[in-house]
């Protein structure tokens, strides 16, 4: 895993701006080109604005949603529970209700820009949208990794037990250091390590051959 | 034709610990005011209202205040950026305009600012290229220890270490400190290629000679061995340095003295003329004198004070300065300027090394050149899996 590195320069992003109030365009437009983004502007009109059928990727996108739209935009979100926008999200806050600041929240928003828009806060909020969205990012793919090694517990057991079984080890200590010392040399969490003993065992007692093909777990 | 008269208001340290540059600054304003007012064709008189915060900063904003509460709308003024991020909010807020002519760090654009002084794209890269190319790529950088110190030494990292170089130490100390023993030691300790120095005012001065002392007496040549590198270093403090230590220093910047043209020569004469006892001229009088002549120019464009009408003949406007032609970008309201980097002499002047060939844009963002994520820690972290 790559230590976190924060993002500071946003000049190769592309900004969609959904927003029905003129006064945020004329001011948030020219800041963005200030700061080296593209921008559209997108009008809501009796449809709400669909954006979830745009290919739009994290390090090259960012959207800001008014949370004064008559109807709120649909976004792309990434699927599973705990799901996030699959793109940055600054929330313009103009009316300052708890269902208008709920509904930028659950549309994904990392960060708040107060409506009018002040030039000098653009980019504090762009700063914060990105990062933050990138950390929540990188705990949730963090969360499913250790998720997983959660259910590869059984199979720690059940490769520790083989192996004392397997070369006759007084106890566990030594068969966990033996898998740990083997595990890091494949590259592999112990927990996938295991899994790769134990179900390498089952398929040689089933077919006397090795045919599972050790697989690196994507971290 | 009788001239339209225009009060503005100068708002430079003439005194305290920045107060050479600050002098010189008032007195480049001051000067262009002149000019402006001998020229009958102009059609235009500048009143202007001096105010001397005397290096302190709370004294900015109240100055700001009067100011606009007797009716100017432009103020020409601030050398540091505490200062300048102080006053803006009153600037924005009563909508009059701030005319900045000082060097700064960038990641700024405020609507009621004219910043005729350097982007750290001007200041910073330049120099960066030229100490990686000659003295190597291990810094250590001290500096007065506020935002301009940060962010340059920030900037200057992330440029360094994308070449493969690396900052070996940052310090920082406050405003005014004079006492650089403990930090010189840790450099002869540090052994780097050179030292990049962002103090400003009296610690810059002080470490300037306690360095090269300390050099002396270990028989190092300082210049050759551990040149230091600055962003804020101009003639008229070479000699508060002192002849001692006063000569072979780099310092980046868009104007020096000894840039041999015609209007630079002009400017320097009439300069020395105005103000026989000094401070020489600097760079930041060259801007603040850059700064009167633009404001000069879109008051008379504008037919009046108003901020929105002098913003508008203001973008895209150019002259052509004592350093070279100097234009407004519209964008950021910045200027195109001539990056160039000296080395400084035993006559209190700067030998000019290299030179830009042609104005550079304003980049206060730096959008233009940096890299999307800032710079890796130097150390890769690791961990067992």
């Amino acid at each position: 895993m790559a230590p976190s590195r924060f993002v500071q320069n946003f000049s190769r992003r592309h900004a969609i701006l959904v927003s029905n109030d003129e006064r945020v365009s004329t001011t948030l437009l020219p800041t963005l080109a200030r700061l080296g983004l593209s921008a559209e502007h997108r009008l809501t009109g009796e449809e709400a604005v669909d954006l979830s059928q745009l290919s739009l990727q994290a390090e090259d996108h960012v959207v800001f949603v008014d949370g004064d739209l008559p109807r709120a935009p649909i976004l792309p979100f990434s699927g599973g529970p705990g799901s996030l926008p699959l793109v940055p999200v600054v929330g313009l806050v103009g009316v300052e209700a708890p269902s208008r600041l709920r509904s930028l929240m659950q549309a994904g928003a990392t960060a708040f820009l107060a409506k009018p828009v002040y030039g000098g806060s653009v980019f504090s909020a762009l700063y914060l949208a990105v990062n933050e969205f990138n950390q929540k990012a990188e705990m949730a793919g963090d969360l499913a990794t250790h998720e997983t090694r959660r259910r590869q517990r059984r199979f720690v057991i059940k490769a520790v037990l083989q192996l004392m079984r397997e070369r006759g080890l007084e106890d566990d200590d030594q068969a966990f250091a033996i898998l740990r010392r083997e595990s890091m040399q494949a590259r592999l969490s112990i927990e996938a390590y295991c899994q790769y003993v134990v179900q390498r065992s089952a398929a040689q007692s089933e077919s006397g051959a090795d045919t599972l093909v050790m697989t690196r777990s994507a971290e | 034709m009788a001239s339209v008269r225009y009060p503005i208001g100068i708002l430079f340290s003439a005194t305290g610990s920045y107060g050479t540059v600050g002098r010189t600054m008032l007195n480049g304003a001051l000067m262009a005011c002149d000019a402006v007012n001998a020229d009958g064709s102009a059609g235009i008189e500048l009143v202007p209202t001096v105010v001397d915060p005397a290096s302190d900063l709370s004294a900015y904003a109240p100055a700001v205040e009067a100011m606009l509460d007797a009716g100017i709308r432009h103020v020409v003024g601030c050398y540091t950026s505490s200062s300048r991020k102080d006053v803006i909010p009153i600037f924005e807020k009563r909508d009059a305009l701030l005319w900045y002519p000082a060097h700064y760090e960038g990641f700024e654009s405020s609507a009621n600012v004219v910043y005729t002084g350097t982007a750290p794209n001007h200041h910073m890269s330049p120099l960066v290229d030229y100490l990686v190319q000659r003295f190597g790529k291990k810094a250590f950088c001290v500096g007065s220890n506020y935002i301009w110190g940060w962010e340059s030494n920030r900037v200057l990292r992330e440029d360094i270490t994308q070449r493969g170089g690396k900052v070996l130490a940052e310090r920082y100390f406050a405003v005014g400190e004079t006492d650089f023993s403990a930090i010189i030691a840790a450099i002869f300790e540090a052994e780097p290629d050179f030292v990049f120095n962002a103090l400003i005012g009296q610690s810059a001065y002080a470490f300037f000679q306690q360095f090269r002392r300390a050099c002396e007496a270990r028989g190092i040549d300082q210049k050759a061995r551990f040149p230091i590198a600055s962003c804020n270093l101009s003639e008229p403090e070479l000699a508060e340095i002192g002849p001692e230590a006063i000569d072979g220093h780099l310092s980046s910047s868009v104007y020096f003295a000894s840039i041999d043209t015609p209007v630079n020569r002009a400017f320097v004469a009439g300069y020395q003329a105005m103000f026989p006892d000094g401070p020489v001229v600097s760079a930041e009088a060259e801007a603040a004198y850059v700064a009167v002549r633009f404001l000069a120019k879109a008051l008379r464009d504008a037919g009046g004070g108003d901020i929105a009408p002098v913003k508008a003949a203001l973008a895209g406007q150019s002259l052509d300065a004592p350093q070279g032609r100097v234009t407004i970008d519209p964008d950021t309201m910045h200027c195109y300027l001539t990056p160039r980097i000296g080395r400084s002499k035993a006559d209190g002047q700067f030998d000019i090394l290299v030179e830009a060939e042609r104005p550079v844009r304003p980049d206060p963002y730096l959008v233009r050149a940096a890299a999307p994520l800032e710079a890796v820690a130097q150390r890769p972290k690791l961990r067992v899996v």
